[in-house]
């Protein structure tokens, strides 16, 4: 006893005890050479009117003894920490136990040892003294924090079961339900139980069902109290259930007693005189309604799962059956709603769907952090097999040598990974821009299937960008979401349609080239002739640039973020958005820039192609014609020509240089330092923006003239592809497109 | 949240922060003293401790919803001009970016014309120039603009009060509402000042005995009794034996759990004689001592004094400090001087249903003290 010295590093911690701001005295019970009891009196804190009466309303007193027990292990091992005998143990957070010991307070949300670690015997303390105030104040359980289940921790036997599945089982009449589980026996001899969703009858045939792996379950749960509205189990209590007839007694006082007791009575009688029952688990779980939901779920009901081993010995399950029961621990199921709570996300009754095209590095990964967030696409399409340099960055690794070899479908991989988060999607091993090219309506109903949808392309594929505005693809799709690593690993692109795809995807890609170029840093990177292949406008492929994972993982997580925002909240409406996000050298850092891009001017010409102009465009011709409107005036406008959508996309436009020449019946376009202008952007932009023909005011309403025509020739003679002559007009715009020398169209819009 | 209040440290001077459990926040006088300010100086630095407990309006601007002002005396409002915005706030600016109030709690004495036992310091000037403009807007418009009102604390002699019915709480009436809302967390009873017999007696009155005696009721948010907060600026003997005259039959209405001991602990509070001459024969007022012996179970009676020694000094004064220990003792309770307390500090009560009790150091959940105090690794 106390003859024995106390350890030197025990002595320490006993001093610092002492010392502590709330304890009042330390007293030294006994010591042993295996361990040193001690009881530290710590103030509660108490509020002044219950400290003037020596104790809360709920029994505790201003000064309370614990008693701390320090092993040999210590300080490797935390003290033990009781409370006195007859502490009031209907405390939420008081750890179950037998009513022989002494009451344990759960005085911390995780491990002690870890809480001795970092924060010293201090912090043990601490946590002791809050602990005793918050019990004074009855706050352990904050009805706007939720109700506190019973704690289960260090326990053998695991009972995982879907918690959707379990609380949607309770009605208003009460009742219980058997289902066939599955089973395993664990090392430390605990039952790992695997309930199914659909119940199961308690017949005749029920003994030949129980077999090594296979069991049952049985679920009770409460309906009505007497006064007609749903029984409450309202008492915190401590886990007191040791065999059947402590069970039965919970049950009752939990309100689903009688419904347990008829299933128990039926099941006993099942395997009554069955001698040769091998040991099996019998599966109990008790569903309480709580006053206030359980902390961390959206449901007051609270699970209470138990285990009684049966065998031929121990098959009384009557009112007085001294049969042990143990305590088993609930896990749940994975469940897109478990995910979504869990990633701080409500659950919704009809999320938006989105479709993912392109399962890459930058797609799979967005898939994969929507997937954990109970957010995953239902679609999903990538024409490509995995080969094995793809793992290098992909969200899924392989499971087997054979499977990263096997040349497996990207989108089945995808689409694999989402089912075993509990979602579901649809994989295509497909050519998307090839199949809307080739059967439009048909695609577009299989893989994009209706307009309230969001379409993801992350292949970083300009066929794919395009072939989602082809015109009959665009207006019977949702809004496109574009993503993907621009020019290497340094700049991110995200990119997001306005209502009815204007901006479409195809204008702010090429909004995007154009903010890229007006910044130095910014177009190095983007139009770096060593990463040229990767450019946006380049046929990107950013699987080909070299990177690490985690710089990949970096730079699409935000856009992850963003695409969940746009799904939970619902995409901004009236406008596009761009964001651009960059990364220096060494990756520590982002910065990402947004842009709202307003919905471009489109203008049918004759010719069948579509003349797209952006706003900021369209502004900087009108204040061009505003500042001389006696005269005719004109620039050069910037852009590119798609052949896929058969259109002009007007980015931009350069002024008229300062020899043009300004009169009414014409407007001559000057040469002085225009060249050198045009060529800045575009080898700024590896001809990615370039010119594609000119504007010019006209002023009054009045066709094309000769002089348009002539120049429109001259112009198209030296061009590749269609040249685009803008006639400003009051109140609108004219175009003539020109190729090779032949007129196609002009027409007044 | 849990209503709360905070007593600053200031010495011989009177400065407490009340937060009600609807989050609205009272300032109870202030002493900034501008050593405060001085980082060379040991004078905590309770301008930077008051604005870490206030919150910012839309406009980025810090704010209390009311200020009550006891009395216009320089160590109840020391700091005034230089820490709070006074005037329209329109002409409010960020680089001042002083403390707005929202409500101004004043006593009447603000339309008092400065005589020889009235004369102001600069803080107190202020204080009622501000006062009476907000008056004459309120007169102007018929209502106080946001941002710009004004509560005035006991009806004033010659009628001056008359026209301010809407702004204006009567002595022995209660009031929930802080700054033009009804808080039901919060509700206070006017005690005094007392309106003065006639007008040698209100030429008898010192800046002392205007002072407002306020009983402050903190609920919480279920409408349970929280605490009661007794608060009587630096008022004398005379005011305290008329209070108890006044209230001798409903002495429920001085009932508390915190009591502010009147003027830094001063023996004049609660005796007609003086400690320094009489010493031990100096007899307290026995209805002095009852008006402010109210004290609920397990009350705490707090000085907001320099330390206070065994000497002839007063305020705060020793024997004062004696007489309030044994109503303390009657009811289990204690006996608190601020400047005994730890540092630097504040010091300061939570609310509960079981009464006032110091905040604990630590967090107040038991799952997450050690987020924050290390990384926490995640597998």
């Amino acid at each position: 006893m106390a003859d024995t010295e106390i350890p030197a590093v025990i002595a320490r911690a006993l001093r610092q005890i002492k010392a502590h701001e709330r304890v009042q005295d330390v007293v030294v019970l006994e010591t042993s050479e295996n361990s040193v009891a001690v009881e530290v009196y710590v103030s509660s804190n108490l509020p002044s009117r219950w400290l003037a009466a020596g104790t809360s309303p709920n029994g505790v007193r201003s000064v309370e003894p614990v008693r701390f027990e320090f092993t040999n292990a210590y300080p490797v091992i935390a003290p033990d920490i009781r409370l006195r005998q007859d502490f009031d143990r209907s405390h939420p957070h008081i750890q179950p136990g037998s009513s022989d010991s002494l009451p344990q307070p759960c005085i911390l949300m995780g491990s002690l040892d870890e809480l001795l670690r970092s924060r010293g015997v201090n912090g043990l303390l601490d946590q002791t003294a809050l602990w005793l105030e918050n019990a004074s104040m009855v706050n352990l359980i904050d009805p706007e924090q939720g109700w506190e289940p019973v704690r289960r921790d260090h326990i053998d036997d695991y009972v995982i079961a879907d918690l959707e599945r379990l609380v949607e089982l309770p009605d208003r009449k009460g009742g219980a339900v058997a289902f066939m589980v599955r089973y395993a026996r664990d090392k430390c001899d605990g039952f790992h139980v695997l309930a199914t969703r659909t119940p199961s009858k308690l017949d005749a045939s029920l003994p030949s069902r129980l077999t090594d792996d296979t069991s049952v379950a049985i679920v009770a749960w409460s309906g009505a109290s007497a006064s007609g509205g749903a029984f409450l189990a309202k008492n915190y209590e401590p886990e007191d259930v040791t065999d059947v007839a402590s069970l039965i007694a919970k049950a009752k006082r939990l309100g689903c007693g009688e419904f347990l007791n008829t299933k128990l009575n039926l099941l006993s009688s099942r395997i009554a005189g069955r001698s040769s029952l091998t040991s099996v688990p019998l599966t109990i779980i008790l569903i309480a309604r709580r006053p206030c939901n359980i902390i961390g779920q959206n449901s007051p009901l609270e699970i209470c799962p138990y285990i009684i081993e049966l065998n031929s010995e121990a098959v009384d399950l009557s009112e007085k059956s001294s049969v042990r029961v143990r305590l088993a621990s609930h896990r749940n199921t994975i469940s897109r709603n478990l995910l979504l709570r869990a990633s701080g996300l409500i659950p919704v009754e009809n999320p938006k769907p989105w479709t993912l095209v392109g399962c890459g590095s930058v797609g799979s990964k967005i898939a994969l952090h929507l997937a954990r967030s109970g957010m995953a696409p239902d679609i999903v399409v990538d024409k490509a097999t995995m080969s094995p340099h793809n793992y290098a960055r992909h969200a899924v690794a392989p499971s087997s040598i054979l499977e990263a070899t096997d040349y497996f479908s990207k989108a089945a991989l995808i689409a694999n990974t989402i089912t075993s988060l509990e979602q579901r999607a649809k994989p295509f091993q497909k050519n998307i821009a090839l199949r809307l090219a080739s059967a439009p309506e048909k695609t577009v109903s299989a893989m994009l299937h209706g307009t309230d949808r969001i379409v993801v392309n992350a292949t970083g594929s300009i066929s794919v960008r395009e072939s989602l505005c082809l015109p009959k693809v665009r207006p019977s799709r949702g809004r496109v979401v574009e993503a993907n690593l621009i020019g290497g690993d340094r700049l991110a692109f995200l990119s997001l349609e306005g209502p009815n795809a204007n901006p479409s995807t195809m204008d702010l890609a090429i909004e995007a080239q154009n903010i890229l170029s007006q910044n130095e840093l910014h177009w190095h990177l983007a139009f770096d002739p060593a990463v040229e292949h990767v450019a946006i406008g380049q046929g990107c492929s950013s699987l080909t640039f070299p990177m690490t994972d985690a710089r990949l993982s970096a730079l699409t997580a935000p856009m992850a973020e963003r695409l969940m925002e746009w799904l939970t909240s619902g995409p901004p409406t009236g406008h596009g958005e761009i964001f651009i996000g960059f990364t220096p050298q060494d990756g520590m850092g982002q910065e990402w820039f947004q842009r709202k891009i307003e919905p471009w001017l489109s203008v049918d010409d004759e010719s069948g192609c579509e003349i797209r102009i952006s706003a900021s465009a369209h502004r900087k011709i009108e204040a061009a014609v505003a500042t001389s409107p006696r005269v005719e005036t004109g620039g050069v406008l910037m852009g590119r020509w798609s052949d896929v959508a058969n259109a002009f996309f007007v980015v931009d436009v350069i002024p008229a240089p300062a020899d043009s020449v300004f009169s009414r019946s014409e407007f001559r376009l000057g040469v002085q330092g225009l060249r050198g202008a045009i060529d800045d952007v575009v080898t700024k932009t590896r001809g990615a923006i370039h010119d594609i023909g000119t504007w010019h005011s006209h002023l009054s309403v009045s066709e094309p003239s000769s002089i348009d025509r002539k120049t429109a020739d001259i112009l198209a003679k030296e061009q590749g592809f269609p040249t685009l002559m803008l006639i400003h007009v009051p109140g609108g715009y004219r175009s003539l497109v020109r190729e090779d020398a032949e007129e196609l169209s002009d027409r007044e819009i | 949240m849990t209503a709360k209040t905070t007593h600053f440290p200031v010495d011989n001077g009177d400065m407490t922060l009340i937060e009600t459990e609807n989050g609205r926040r009272i300032l109870i006088d202030c002493n900034i003293r501008t050593s405060a300010e001085d980082e060379n100086d040991d004078t905590p630095n309770v301008a930077k401790q008051l604005r870490d407990r206030l919150k910012q309006d839309a406009q980025g601007r810090l704010y209390v919803d009311a200020f009550l002002l006891s009395h216009p005396d320089e160590d109840h409002c020391r700091g005034l001009k230089r820490n709070f915005h006074l005037g329209p706030p329109d002409a409010w600016s960020k680089k001042d970016d002083k403390i707005i109030i929202r409500e101004m709690w004043s006593s009447p004495i603000v339309f008092r014309r400065a005589s020889k036992n009235h004369k102001l310091c600069e803080d107190a000037d202020a204080w009622a120039a501000e006062a009476r403009r907000r008056v004459r807007k309120f007169k102007e418009l018929g209502c106080c603009p946001d941002l710009e009102r004004i509560k005035i604390l006991g009806a004033d002699v010659d009628d001056k009060t008359d026209k301010l019915t809407a702004i204006l709480v009567m002595v022995d009436t209660d009031f929930s509402t802080i700054d033009g809302s009804y808080d039901y967390t919060f509700s206070a009873r006017l005690i005094a000042p007392i309106p003065p017999g006639d007008d040698q007696e209100e030429e008898m009155l010192t800046k002392n005995d205007s002072s407002v005696v306020l009983n402050i009721s903190l609920r919480n948010k279920l409408g349970l009794d929280g605490a009661r907060y007794l608060f009587g600026g630096d008022a004398g003997v005379g005011i305290w034996e008329r209070i108890w005259e006044r209230n001798i039959n409903r002495s429920h209405v001085l009932a508390y759990d915190v009591l502010l001991a009147p003027h830094h602990c001063s023996w004049h509070s609660l005796s007609w004689d003086s400690w320094s001459e009489k010493g031990k024969d100096a007899k307290v007022s026995s209805d002095a001592r009852s008006a402010l012996g109210q004290a609920n179970a397990g009350a705490k009676i707090l000085a907001s004094s320099d330390e206070i020694h065994d000497d002839d000094n007063d305020p705060p004064c020793i024997r004062a400090k004696r007489e309030y220990e044994d109503i303390a003792k009657d009811a289990k309770g204690k006996f608190h001087c601020i400047a005994d307390g730890a540092g630097d500090d504040p010091y300061e009560l939570e609310v509960t249903s079981g009464g006032v009790k110091p905040v604990s150091k630590q967090s107040v959940t038991t799952s997450n003290k050690v987020i924050g105090s290390q990384p926490l690794h995640h597998g």
